[in-house]
C-alpha cells in the first residue's frame, strides 16, 4: 500500500495509469520540469541528427546516381554492350570551313544505335527566327525548319517567343530554350532564364521547345509516340540540326543525341513539317511535306521557323 | 461488467460506482470521500493508499480520477 509514487503539492497526475505505462504527472515546474525539458531537448536533437543524416544520405545517393550515368555498365555475357555506332569524330571534325565559302549547310548521314540520323551543319550562316510567311524560293536560306509549336486550340505559340527583339509570347510550358543574342546561340533547359530579356533588349531571338539533352544528359519528355524527330543541338560550341530518317520516340532520339556526344539539344517541330537545307554544291535537301506550300494552303498566323542565312 | 470501487470505511465496506464519487480529500491518516448525493464518508486509509486502490481496482477506468497534490483526488467529470 505504500508503493504509490510520491506527489508534491504542485503536481497532478491521472490515476489508472501504472508507472510502467508512463509517468503521467504534470507539474508547474521544478525538478520534473527539468527532466521533461531534458527529454524534449534530447528528442529535438535526435530528430535533427536523423534529419541531417537523411539529408546527407540523400545527397550521396544523388552523387551515386550521377556516377551511375558516367560509369560504364558491367559487361553482360548474353547481351554484350555495343559501342554506339557512328562516333562524334566521324562527322564532327569534317574540316574547318573557310570564311570565304558561300553560306551553305553541310549534310551528312550517320547511324547511332540503329537510328538513322541526318546532320545539318550550317557554315557561314547566321541563325534567326521567322514567323508567318515562308518564301520557299528564298535563295538566301541555307537551312530552315519549323521551330516552336503552336497550340491547336488558339493558334498561339507555345512558350516564350522573341523575334528580332520583339516578344510575341511569354510562358514556360516547355523547359528547353534556344536563344540567339549578339550572334551567340544558347541552347539549354531552365524554367527561367535572363536570355529572354537579353534577346528582347538586344534584338535577338528566343523560343522554347522540349529539352532533349542537357549538359550531356538525356532529358525525358512526356509524349511517347513515334515520329520523325528534329532538334537543334550544340556540341562544344558548334550548333547544328539533327533529323531522324525513321520514326522514333523522344527517348530514343534523345539517347541517340547523347551517344552522338551532344552537350545540349532542344526539339524542333518534327513529323511532316517542311524545311530544307542547301549544301555546298547548291543542292536542295528537302524534308517534310512541301505540298501545302505549293497548293496555297493557309498556314496558321504563328507558324514559325528557325532559319539560317 | 462495469467496475466498482470497493473501499472500507470506519463503519462498513462500501461498494461504490466510480462516477458516484465527486472527490476524496486527505484527512491525516484518513480520507474523506464525498459522493454525488452529498453524503460524506470517512475512509480509514491515507489518500495515497486510496489512490492505489483506485488504480488496482479500476485499472484504466480509474483515469476519471486525478490526483492533485498531496491532499486531493477529484473526479474530473465534475470539473465544469
Amino acid at each position: 500500500m505504500n508503493d504509490v509514487q510520491e506527489i508534491r503539492d504542485d503536481e497532478i497526475r491521472v490515476l489508472g495509469i501504472t508507472a510502467d505505462e508512463g509517468d503521467d504527472t504534470f507539474q508547474s515546474g521544478g525538478r520534473r520540469g527539468c527532466t521533461w525539458m531534458s527529454l524534449l531537448v534530447a528528442a529535438v536533437v535526435c530528430v535533427a541528427v536523423l534529419g541531417m543524416a537523411w539529408f546527407f544520405d540523400s545527397q550521396s545517393v544523388d552523387v551515386h546516381a550521377v556516377d551511375a550515368i558516367v560509369v560504364e555498365a558491367e559487361p553482360s555475357f548474353f547481351e554484350p554492350e555495343a559501342a554506339p555506332v557512328g562516333s562524334r569524330e566521324e562527322w564532327y571534325a569534317s574540316g574547318i570551313k573557310s570564311l570565304a565559302d558561300k553560306p551553305h549547310t553541310e549534310v551528312m548521314d550517320t547511324m547511332i544505335n540503329d537510328i538513322p540520323l541526318r546532320i545539318f551543319i550550317p557554315h557561314n550562316a547566321v541563325m534567326s527566327l521567322q514567323r508567318d510567311y515562308l518564301d520557299i524560293e528564298d535563295t538566301t536560306i541555307v537551312y530552315v525548319a519549323q521551330a516552336a509549336d503552336i497550340r491547336a486550340d488558339n493558334g498561339e505559340i507555345v512558350g516564350a517567343f522573341v523575334i528580332k527583339g520583339e516578344p510575341l509570347t511569354q510562358g514556360v510550358s516547355k523547359l528547353g530554350y534556344c536563344a540567339s543574342v549578339n550572334g551567340e546561340i544558347h541552347i539549354g533547359m531552365a524554367k527561367s532564364t535572363d536570355l529572354f530579356e537579353q534577346a528582347v533588349r538586344m534584338g535577338g531571338c528566343f523560343f522554347r521547345q522540349y529539352p532533349l539533352v542537357h549538359n550531356g544528359t538525356l532529358v525525358e519528355n512526356e509524349p511517347k509516340g513515334k515520329s520523325i524527330r528534329r532538334s537543334v543541338c550544340k556540341l562544344r560550341g558548334q550548333v547544328f540540326m539533327v533529323e531522324t530518317l525513321s520514326r522514333e520516340s523522344f527517348h530514343d532520339f534523345a539517347q541517340s543525341l547523347v551517344d552522338l556526344g551532344v552537350d545540349d539539344a532542344v526539339y524542333l517541330v518534327g513529323s511532316y513539317s517542311y524545311g530544307w537545307a542547301i549544301d555546298s554544291e547548291g543542292r536542295r535537301h528537302e524534308f517534310g511535306n512541301k505540298s501545302p506550300y505549293l497548293n496555297g494552303y493557309t498556314f496558321p498566323e504563328n507558324i514559325n521557323y528557325i532559319v539560317w542565312r | 461488467m462495469k467496475k466498482h470501487l470497493v473501499i472500507s470505511t470506519s463503519l462498513d465496506l462500501v461498494r461504490i460506482a466510480p462516477e458516484y464519487v465527486v472527490y476524496i480529500a486527505s484527512d491525516g491518516n484518513y480520507s474523506t470521500l464525498v459522493q454525488r448525493d452529498g453524503e460524506v464518508r470517512m475512509v480509514s486509509y491515507q489518500l495515497g493508499q486510496v489512490e492505489k486502490m483506485i488504480s488496482d481496482q479500476l485499472g484504466a477506468e480509474g483515469n476519471i480520477f486525478i490526483r492533485i497534490g498531496k491532499s486531493l483526488i477529484i473526479n474530473r467529470n465534475f470539473i465544469y
